[in-house]
């Protein structure tokens, strides 16, 4: 079944190019069949294709080469580019489980979240091509259609953060998601430049049909060049920064809000802003080249997780609290892959893409449930509502906070044991690491105070703006059932990376690093495991930090002991700052975008002036240039006869002079 | 036996006349009759090539044939449409025909 | 004398054998057809006729390459290359002419016998071994043409078009068979390959039946010269080449809108496929006499037709300016004169019908009520009144300018870098310079769909069904195309290895 892998991709293609083509004229009914129905087959012949390949014994994956790409010249000096090519290995089968599973849940949900919409169609033919492009990056065999794949998601992506386009807020989160992710692309593009200069292929592995010699079959072709082994690393972080919503690139992604909630859940949580962390995972033989390019990831990671956990706790958006602690969890990541525990950091790709999926289609139906009020101030008490969403929401809930037994306690523990076994060698990672644990504090602290004020306590918005009562209503059955599943999986995602020290194993790392090993095992300095007694004492504090701020939490939001208006008083310069997003779009504002107004304002007169200037001149002379040859067709026979023989001869002349 | 010189240049001047027909020329049947002088001119050129040059070969008068027979499909091809513009516009002077332009 | 008859492989030209017999089965059938009766089945009878010999061509993929009829044709992966890339353009005008021939009351035996003997002339031209075919293809071709350029009976332009262009054409052709004689003249042959063996001995051309023995002709001389330089001329007339391409703006416009579509791309095929031929089989070994006036003739019909059609308010001769540009583009890689050259130049061509027949296609769709919808400004608010149909339009006008990923980008990649290659980089620099003024021509039809409210009494139209479909076809193929160009290049390289 290995050879149809092809399809796992076409398929959403297909559906997205028929809808395209016939969605306003097939019904919703429809619509919605032939959406889902791609997704479902594609997912299916993921899952087939994944099985094949664990029964298949080959260590660097399945690749399958389908056709010659870009090529050019001919005999001997014929230049093989790219080929479109799919590659499946441990990595990428988590990744398509992933993306067309949670793809799939997503479109049934959309389903009932988007039943009242105009722009049915159009919205189904994005997000279906949104699951295109995500495969295509995830199993793209080579560089190049990586990056279309990347710059893929990157569209879709924008036309559905502007999907309600006519609302101008949309419109401009839109333009702002896509500007700051043309800054990352733009460090991608530049790898990409030297990665072909260096190898002069962008297969990652070589292979029958392609370059004999891969990327990474040869990763330390540029060390006799050191900036470069430096540099492509680093050119990539940027990337991963705006993909991924790291520092300084994070500011889209809360923005990115405007969207449908279904697309937040899919797109801004569980895949496209996973991309950033799969292509350092992917590229980690790069990157175990460069110590220095790892410390860098490693330290934005975890800036990236405590900086956006603080904004959290001050947000009253319940869609912004998912958004930052997205940002956070994602420098969660971000964070193992700069302590080189690759696997560590796709197993909490997964096991997050679960639970915040989840935690965003139970914020969706909440949203749907209250006619659009998105403010945790106007709800509460909502477990007596929507007895279905709420008890899924907390098993969310529990899951991010790292419950014992849930999918985030073994995939967020698995994070600060390998960063903590790495800190003993380097100790700037402890830092890092200790920086971390107040993280999954605060991560408590703000994840519980979302819950209290939300499901638990007295409903507080009975009359909406304009006036109207509002009763909460729980959501239809097909936005249910996706959080059901995704509830499950929240809770058991987790257990195929049950640490060695529960289930008394000899070998020091998890299932899950074992299955990723041959894709994404370190090949650095340094083994990073750790003996059992400290990983056990590792979780006990990680535990207890974690039930500290869950219980701050709850003795201000919930028993009411402590005012949190007043802590909040007592605290003002930090919830300023919090509040405030710790200056940072400010700063962008200030530093960046009035200086680079400056510069513009200058470069327009200029441009104005001496450019535009000039272009006009070309402009003048060309229509002038045009009007004159226009004239010189006078429509005369006789003319065009003199024309064609004052021609001849000077092409007789000419065959004279060049003799 | 005349050289070959003399009837390049005798050639050449026919097609010269033919070409100086086509741009003086305003009647539509006079240009046509130009244009036939200009073909006539290669005509006679091949075929001297083929007897005098090329002795024994016989591609020069094979293809003079094709071009004397070309040219009288195109020329009657023209005066049928010459026909056709006077009877449209009353007129076969080619400096009329003048519609389209610019 | 003793006659030996010759050797007549027929399957060699079996695709026009298939072509003429389909002509004349057209004609006859035509007879015994009431004057009101549909054209309907003679369309259907044509198409059958192509379709018969696109596959005998497509079967013929692959041989080695064999002159046939005493070196007069060859049968290679060129010749099929071209015969299926004319036989499905002339397909595709069957298709667009339909509703001009029932509204405007052609006469449909003699339209369509006389479309197929022209796709006669063109496999002719691209199959030809010998100076002489490549007269008879081309004349045949060309007076097809006169008579299709004036079938538009009501219509003055029309008419007017067609004497412009037989006066024009035959003068051409006397320069042209000047140039032939002189060639034989001083090579003693006209068969292309013996033509290149009097040139320089050294060069063997065996697949064009020259044989092995000596050759009359003598080298180098002014008389060659002369005859190369003639050459030019003719079929510089045929390709639109400034400055011999005076006639092509007139005749576009006046010619009814289908047969433009099928002059813009496949008699300008057709030339170059001629020109490919003479130039690099004939005279390979003078190519540094005549590639530099090649290389001054590209740049300056670039230049001018880009800027000639800067100006142009009809969209028709807009797009025949822009026909004369292209002619130019491909003209450059004829420069460049390598394989890769050629093989860009194979793959451009096909890059090019595809982009300007869309083009034309909703052109067609747009303005087929007595064919008055032809100015630019006419497309005004185009995107309210048929979004699908100028989407399709914005399309090919990007792909026309070469705007990526289109295929209209790809082509003019792969002959600018074939250009560099061959050290014409100054070539390939005006190439992309006038591309720039074409940017702002084309763009401005897409500008004036989208960005200009509609002008009021300009009617919608009921897009004919099978041309939309060609139409999203063809649109289909420009990205399919700019994306995954290999395949197609992959066969252009294969059409182009006669070259060495």
């Amino acid at each position: 079944m290995l050879e149809q892998l092809w399809l796992v991709p076409v398929f959403p293609l297909l559906g997205a190019v028929a809808n395209l083509a016939f969605g306003r004229q097939i019904g919703r009914t429809m619509v919605s069949l032939i959406a889902i129905g791609s997704v479902a087959l594609s997912f299916l012949l993921g899952v087939n294709a994944v099985l094949s390949f664990m029964s298949l014994s080959a260590p660097h994956g399945f690749q399958l080469r389908l056709f010659d790409w870009i090529s050019w010249g001919a005999g001997s000096n014929a230049v093989h580019v790219a080929d479109i090519g799919l590659l499946l290995d441990p990595l990428s089968s988590v990744m398509v489980l992933v993306v067309a599973g949670i793809g799939l849940l997503i479109h049934m949900y959309s389903v009932g979240y988007m039943a009242e919409e105009p722009g049915y169609a159009r919205y189904f033919v994005y997000l279906n091509l949104f699951t295109f492009s995500m495969l295509v990056l995830v199993l793209a065999n080579n560089f190049l259609l990586m990056f279309v794949g990347w710059e893929l998601v990157g569209l879709c992506s924008y036309l559905l953060i502007g999907f309600w386009f006519t609302r101008p807020s949309a419109a401009a989160a839109g333009k702002k998601a896509f500007i700051t992710n043309r800054v990352g692309d733009f460090g991608v593009l530049i790898a990409l430049f030297l990665i072909w200069v260096n190898w002069g292929t962008f297969d990652f592995f070589g292979g029958p049909g392609g370059a004999a010699t891969g990327v990474f079959d040869d990763p330390g072709r540029v060390l006799a060049t050191q900036g470069v082994a430096f540099a492509i690393p680093m050119l990539l972080i940027l990337g991963v920064t705006g993909k991924s919503a790291q520092i300084p690139l994070f500011v889209w992604l809360p923005d990115a809000m405007e969207g449908p909630t279904p697309v937040s859940a899919l797109i801004h949580a569980a895949t496209m802003v996973t991309g950033g962390v799969y292509l350092v995972a992917r590229a980690h033989l790069l990157y175990d080249q460069s110590p220095d390019a790892l410390l860098t990831l490693a330290t934005i990671g975890a800036l990236t997780a405590f900086v956006a956990a603080t904004v959290a706790v001050v947000q009253t958006d319940i869609k912004r609290v998912l958004a930052y602690s997205t940002v956070s969890q994602l420098g969660f990541m971000v964070l193992a892959l700069g302590s080189g525990a690759y696997a560590a950091a796709v197993f909490h790709l997964m096991t997050h893409a679960f639970f915040k999926a989840l935690m965003f289609l139970g914020a969706g139906s909440v949203i749907h449930g209250l006619h659009e009020q998105q403010d945790l101030r106007r709800m509460g008490g909502l477990r007596r509502y929507m007895p279905v969403t709420t008890w899924t929401f907390v098993v969310g809930w529990l899951a991010i906070i790292g419950a014992p037994g849930l999918s985030g306690f073994f995939s967020k523990d698995l994070i600060l044991a390998r960063t903590f076994a790495r800190g003993l060698i380097d100790p700037v990672y402890l830092g890092l690491y200790g920086l971390a644990l107040l993280t999954v504090g605060i991560t408590a602290f703000y994840m519980s105070r979302m819950v209290f004020l939300a499901f638990f306590g007295d409903f507080r918005g009975g009359v909406d703006d304009h006036g109207h009562a509002v009763i909460p209503h729980e959501s239809p059955v097909s936005m249910l059932v996706p959080l059901v599943v995704l509830a499950i999986g929240s809770v058991i995602a987790g257990w195929i990376g049950v640490p060695s020290f529960l289930t008394g194993g000899t070998s020091p790392v998890s299932a899950i690093e074992v299955f990723l090993a041959p894709a994404v095992a370190a090949t650095g300095v340094w083994e990073g495991t750790l003996e059992h007694l400290t990983e056990i004492v590792l979780t006990g504090m990680s535990v207890m930090v974690a039930l500290a701020g869950a219980s701050l939490a709850g003795l201000l939001y919930l028993s009411g002991a402590v005012n949190p208006v007043a802590l909040a008083m007592v605290f003002s310069p930090f919830t300023r700052l919090f509040e405030a997003r710790w200056y940072l779009d400010d700063f962008y504002r200030v530093a960046i975008v009035s200086n680079v107004a400056r510069i513009a304002s200058f470069l327009a007169s200029f441009d104005l002036a001496v450019i535009g200037g000039s272009v006009t001149v070309v402009v003048r002379t060309v229509r002038g240039a045009g009007s004159v040859l226009r004239a010189s067709q006078a429509g005369y026979v006789r003319g065009y006869a003199v024309t064609m023989l004052a021609g001849a001869f000077l092409v007789l002349a000419a065959s004279w002079a060049f003799r | 036996m005349v050289p070959i010189e003399h009837i390049m240049v005798f050639t050449g001047a026919l097609f010269c006349i033919g070409v100086y027909g086509v741009m003086a020329r305003r009647n539509a049947v006079l240009v046509l009759m130009a244009i036939e002088l200009m073909l006539n001119a290669v005509a006679i050129n091949l075929v001297a090539f083929g007897t005098l040059v090329y002795p024994g070969q016989i591609n020069g008068m094979v293809f003079a044939i094709f071009v004397v027979t070309i040219a009288a499909a195109e020329l009657g091809l023209g005066l049928a449409i010459v026909l056709r513009v006077y009877r449209m516009r009353s007129s076969i002077n080619v400096d009329d025909i003048d519609l389209m332009r610019w | 004398m003793m006659f030996v008859l010759p050797t007549l492989e027929w399957w060699t030209i079996a695709p026009v054998v298939i072509l003429t017999l389909t002509g004349c089965l057209v004609l006859v059938v035509d007879l015994f057809r009431g004057d009101d009766a549909s054209p309907e089945p003679l369309a259907w009878l044509t198409t059958g006729g192509l379709a018969i010999a696109i596959g005998t061509s497509v079967s013929l993929w692959g041989y080695e390459a064999q002159a046939a009829f005493s070196g007069m044709v060859v049968a290679d992966n060129y010749t099929q290359y071209f015969t299926v890339l004319f036989l499905v353009i002339v397909g595709v005008t069957v298709l667009l002419s339909f509703d001009q021939l029932t509204k405007e009351d052609f006469h449909p035996g003699e339209f369509y016998s006389l479309i197929v003997f022209s796709a006669v002339g063109m496999v002719l031209m691209a199959s030809a071994a010998d100076l002489i075919m490549v007269f008879v293809g081309l004349e045949l071709l060309s007076i097809c043409l006169y008579i299709l350029t004036g079938f538009s009976r009501r219509r003055l332009e029309s008419e007017e078009a067609s004497i412009k262009y037989l006066l024009l054409g035959a003068f051409a052709s006397g320069f042209l068979l000047y140039g032939i004689a002189l060639v034989y003249g001083s090579t003693g042959s006209t068969n292309l390959g013996c033509v290149a063996r009097a040139i320089n001995p050294a060069s063997t051309f065996a697949m064009f039946g020259c044989g092995t023995g000596s050759v009359a002709g003598a080298a180098t001389s002014g008389l060659l010269l002369a005859g190369v330089a003639m050459l030019v001329v003719g079929l510089g007339f045929k390709a639109a080449v400034v400055p011999f391409h005076m006639w092509a703006p007139d005749v576009y416009e006046g010619a009814p809108t289908a047969i433009t579509a099928y002059m813009s791309v496949g008699a300008k095929a057709a030339a170059f496929a001629a020109i490919v031929r003479v130039f690099m089989i004939a005279f390979p070994t003078l190519s540094h006499d005549w590639s530099m006036i090649l290389a001054i003739l590209a740049a300056v019909t670039m230049i001018v037709g880009n800027t000639a059609a800067v100006s142009q308010q009809s969209i028709k001769r807009m797009l025949a300016y822009s026909s004369i540009a292209h002619a130019g583009y491909i003209l450059v890689a004829v420069v460049a004169a390598s394989q890769v050259g050629i093989a860009s130049l194979l793959f451009y061509t096909v890059g090019y019908t595809v982009m300007n027949l869309g083009a034309f296609m909703v052109v067609i769709l747009l303005g087929r009520r007595s064919e008055d919808h032809l100015l630019i400004s006419d497309y005004a608010g185009l995107s309210r009144r048929h979004p699908v149909l100028a989407g399709l339009m914005a399309l090919f006008m990007l792909s026309l300018a070469g705007i990526p990923p289109t295929v209209g980008f790809v082509g003019k990649f792969y002959i600018f870098t074939a250009a560099v290659q061959a050290d014409y980089a100054w070539l390939a620099v005006i190439g992309l310079l006038s591309s720039v003024i074409s940017v702002y021509y084309y763009l401005r039809v897409v500008y004036q769909m989208y960005m200009v409210d509609p002008v009021a009494g300009v009617e919608p139209v009921t897009p004919l069904r099978w041309v939309t479909v060609a139409a999203g076809v063809a649109g289909f193929a420009v990205v399919a195309l700019g994306v995954f160009p290999h395949g197609v290049l992959a066969l252009a390289s294969a059409s182009s290895t006669f070259i060495r």
